[in-house]
């Protein structure tokens, strides 16, 4: 049996202290497979953001272990994390996130600027891929919402990381674009590559492997699709 | 290499506000080296000065003592005797350690007639070294030599504006010239070159250049140093031997004892204050001193509107921090450190402030050339001070954008990928 990508063991987060404490997470345990394509799914307010910052190693959480690789990364230093996201995670936010003063090309280099080896030609080959070759030296606030969202995956991918992490990759796209974006993403699956998607939107969630429901900071159920 | 590019990019976009930013900087870098360089000129302007003179010289005069004046008019016929004497010339040469040379001169007003026209002029008695001390350069001819001096020869070296005046065209050179009631030949010319002002009260002429050199044995021994002026009836009868001495003091850090030394022994001859000392290293260092409390007073001033400029990078960069907060929540979650954010907030603010200091010297520069137009102050601008201008400028950079920086690397990073 291969070894998971992630385990979250009993994993809590709470926020603030004494009576205003806040408890977010109630204890999640999770365990993504390699190759897998995971949609979260849950109302707002059940915990899906902080569960997707504690993947991300944006967040720590309060309590419970979580391997990455089989590292527990609950516990490491700032420097540290912020090594595990520049190599090993991929970002793709609703708001896509592209630096306004950057170009197409140097927006997708912004990754390679923090890693320790970094392959300059991958950005070229990555806009090549999500057919966007033509617009390298665009800036951003140029270009659709949908290629937007291409350039972003395409920044995601470009440390070859382990895991894609996606906010809501089509909350801010109309159907069509976002069809295309849900094609792209399929077609990384297709390539093996491990996606953990937000969605509130059933009809998204429908395109994954997997889907799990989270209400109140627990999971309810876990679907196989 | 990255990181300097990328700081460059994102200062081009905001033109304006990086112009702005940098304004203070550019006056406090520019006002620096303004002030610098107005003190290395004012330097300079002394050691020429005071270079001409030699520092390691001493220079005693005679003085005409005010209470002697009285005798003169009870008794016309009397001599009135006064300053230095040949005696004392030689004690000093004969006791006085550490000396690189004794020069002796007498100097008095005559009239140098050529054909029937007649000039006042200004007669120097002197030895040969006075000239080369005092950079007394021969246009033309030969300047006095030691043969002239022991051979009491009747030569003399004069300064060309003079000759122009006694209406001498033609080559002088051995041309006889009646200066008193004798007969010179003229052996050399001099250039008209002026003294600069200390140096012409230390050795105590005045501004016109209508001197004539000729040797001091010839007027000591041959024609004697007493005078008899006569002016509108009156009768003025003077006898001084030598109207000043230039002691050369052979190492530097002697010359104030040296000075010592020689007030007491001069002391010990005269009894009236018929005597005055010039020690061209003392004026010399006070007056730098009161430069030097001049400059760093302006230096403060200077700095203080490159503090300010600091302080404005400082705010303008802390607003840009939250104005970027997003993009740096960005970085943050694509694997930027805190030390990586520190880093490209800093370069920035470096790159900033040292733009800022470039413009600055360009500034500097332009006000001390429009100075030295309207002004005519001697400047100087020396490379320490671009060296230092420029690294403070850049120091301040560094030093204001600390504190934004950090601020910047400390945001939460999923706080920072909320804000809006």
């Amino acid at each position: 049996m291969t070894e998971p990508v992630l385990r979250l063991e009993d994993i809590t987060r709470y926020f603030g202290v004494g009576d205003a404490r806040v408890q977010v997470l109630m204890g999640i345990d999770l365990l993504v497979e390699p190759g897998e394509f995971l949609a979260i799914m849950g109302p707002s307010g059940s915990g899906k953001s902080t569960l997707l910052n504690i993947l991300g190693c944006l967040d720590r959480p309060t309590s419970g272990q979580y391997f990455l690789h089989g590292e527990d990364v609950a516990k490491l230093s700032d420097s540290r994390l912020s090594t595990i996201r520049n190599e090993r995670i991929g970002f793709v936010f609703q708001s896509f996130n592209l630096i306004p003063q950057l170009t197409v090309l140097e927006n997708v280099e912004v990754p390679l600027l923090y890693a320790a080896d970094a392959k300059k030609g991958r950005a070229r080959e990555l806009l090549d891929r999500v057919g966007l070759s033509h617009r390298l030296k665009h800036r951003p606030t140029t270009l659709s919402g949908g290629e937007r969202q291409r350039v972003a995956i395409a920044r995601s991918l470009v440390c070859d990381p382990v895991m894609l992490l996606a906010d809501e990759p089509t909350g801010n796209l109309d159907s069509k674009t976002g069809e295309e974006v849900l094609e792209l993403m399929e077609e990384l699956h297709r390539d093996g590559r491990t996606i953990v998607m937000i969605t509130h939107d059933p009809e998204v969630s429908e395109r994954a492997q997997r889907t799990l429901h989270l209400r109140d900071g627990l999971i309810l159920e876990a679907a196989s699709a | 290499m990255k990181l300097l590019q990328l700081a460059l990019r994102n200062l081009w976009g905001y033109p304006l506000r990086t112009l702005l930013t940098t304004l203070g900087v550019v006056f406090g870098v520019g006002s620096v080296i303004a002030v610098m360089a107005m003190g290395a000129g004012a330097e300079r302007e002394l050691l020429k000065e005071f270079g001409r003179l030699g520092i390691k010289n001493i220079i005693v005069n005679s003085k005409e003592p005010p209470d002697k004046k009285k005798d003169e008019q009870t008794n016309q016929w009397a001599f009135n005797r006064y300053g230095l004497t040949y005696k004392d010339e030689r004690q000093i040469r004969d006791t006085v350690p550490g000396l690189s040379k004794v020069v002796p001169a007498l100097r008095r007003d005559e009239f140098v007639w050529h054909g029937s026209k007649k000039l006042k002029a200004t007669l120097y008695a002197v030895s040969p070294r006075y000239m080369d001390l005092f950079g007394l350069d021969v246009l033309r001819g030969r300047p006095l030599g030691d043969v002239d001096n022991t051979d009491v020869k009747r030569v003399c070296v004069i300064r060309r504006g003079l000759l122009t005046e006694l209406g001498i065209f033609a080559d002088p050179i051995g041309l006889p010239l009646m200066i008193g009631d004798h007969y010179y030949r003229v052996i050399g010319v001099l250039a008209d070159s002026e003294f600069l002002g200390y140096q012409r009260k230390a050795l105590n002429v005045d501004s016109k250049t209508k001197e004539i050199y000729v040797p001091y044995e010839t007027v000591f021994r041959r024609l004697g140093t007493r005078k008899i002026e006569r002016q509108q009836g009156a009768r003025k009868a003077t006898d001084v031997q030598l109207s000043q001495i230039v002691v050369g003091v052979e190492n530097d850090d002697d010359v104030l004892v040296t000075a010592r030394i020689l007030s007491r022994l001069l002391d010990k001859n005269h009894e009236d204050q018929d005597y005055e000392m010039v020690v061209p290293l003392e004026a010399l260092a006070q007056k730098r001193k009161t430069r030097q409390v001049f400059n760093y007073a302006l230096i403060a001033i200077a700095s203080i509107s490159l503090l300010v400029g600091g302080i404005g990078i400082a705010n303008i960069m802390l607003a840009t921090v939250t104005e970027r907060t997003r993009e740096i929540g960005v970085r943050r979650a694509l694997g930027a450190k805190r030390r990586h954010i520190v880093a490209q907030f800093l370069t920035e603010t470096t790159v900033i402030a040292t733009l800022g200091g470039l413009v600055g010297v360009g500034a500097g520069f332009l006000f001390i050339a429009a100075m030295q137009k309207w002004t005519g102050w001697q400047f100087a601008v020396t490379y320490t001070s671009l060296g230092l201008a420029l690294s403070v400028a850049m120091i301040t950079g560094l030093i204001f954008g600390i504190f934004p920086a950090r601020r910047a690397a400390l945001l939460d990073p999923i706080a920072a990928l909320r804000h809006e």
